[in-house]
């Protein structure tokens, strides 16, 4: 075991996306590919969030409440944030605003919860556990970058994130 | 920032693995852990632009534009069906 599997598809993908940006692909083939994989990317997260929306119940939410309170409110106030700033400490081109934007919205994922769900098949003890906890924090996460989003961008924000160059 | 957003699923795919293998297995050192992050992340990242790179020097070479999505689908197949090297 010397390399992961979805670390290389993503590095695979980045290279592919520089590589057909070259003039000789033309913008239609390259549009062509783009939307091949985003439609590839949205229905693989559309099976696990239906998977997991089939096993999802309210007891799940009641059950383990205060500790996916704690880990949403870590992973908003705390983690994201010091993580965000750490990464992009030598970036001049982002914003103290733009850097709290970041560190607002960036926390959500089909691949966490897919990982949870994971640990149950694993057969490890804590896994029915882990699993709502994530799950909870998926939800929590997804609503609240969702309703307050917006409002975050503005209060943040003095230039669109898109319009700048990485 | 999409970037960002697939490298943080990555890493975190690399991460479980490490601590889901030291929690069933026979568990794993600090440095262990380390080395393993690494070796894994590196690995990808190497693999992964080894691979594409060759794609891009066959579509170039062989003129193959028209073929890029079935290429990229086969890369990405071969790449998820391993899982690891």
């Amino acid at each position: 075991m010397t390399a992961n599997g979805a670390t290389a598809v993503v590095t695979s993908g980045l290279v592919l996306r520089g590589i057909l940006s070259k003039p000789m692909f033309g913008a239609s083939r390259q549009e062509k590919v783009l939307d091949f994989w985003s439609n590839v990317a949205f229905l693989a997260q559309s099976i696990i969030f239906l998977v997991l929306g089939a096993g999802f119940s309210i007891s799940m939410l009641t059950s383990v409440w205060f500790q996916a309170l704690v880990v949403v409110l870590l992973l908003f106030f705390v983690i994201r944030p010091i993580s965000v700033f750490l990464a992009t400490h030598f970036e001049k081109k982002l914003s103290r605003g733009e850097k709290l934007f970041l560190s607002w919205i960036g926390a959500r994922g089909a691949v966490p919860a897919a990982l949870a769900a994971s640990t149950i098949g694993l057969g490890i003890a804590e896994a029915p556990q882990i699993f709502n906890i994530v799950v909870v924090v998926v939800l929590a996460s997804l609503l609240i970058t969702g309703f307050t989003g917006r409002k975050m961008a503005k209060a943040t924000l003095t230039t669109p994130l898109a319009s700048k160059k990485s | 920032m999409e970037a960002e957003a697939s490298f943080n699923d990555a890493t975190s795919i690399v991460l479980f693995t490490i601590f889901s293998g030291a929690i069933l297995g026979a568990g794993i050192s600090f440095s262990g852990a380390i080395f393993a992050f690494l070796r894994l992340f590196f690995g990808g990242l190497i693999v992964g632009s080894l691979l594409s790179l060759l794609a891009g020097f066959f579509i170039e070479k062989f003129n193959m534009q028209e073929y890029a999505v079935y290429l990229s689908l086969v890369i990405f197949w071969e790449l998820t069906l391993s899982q690891s090297f």
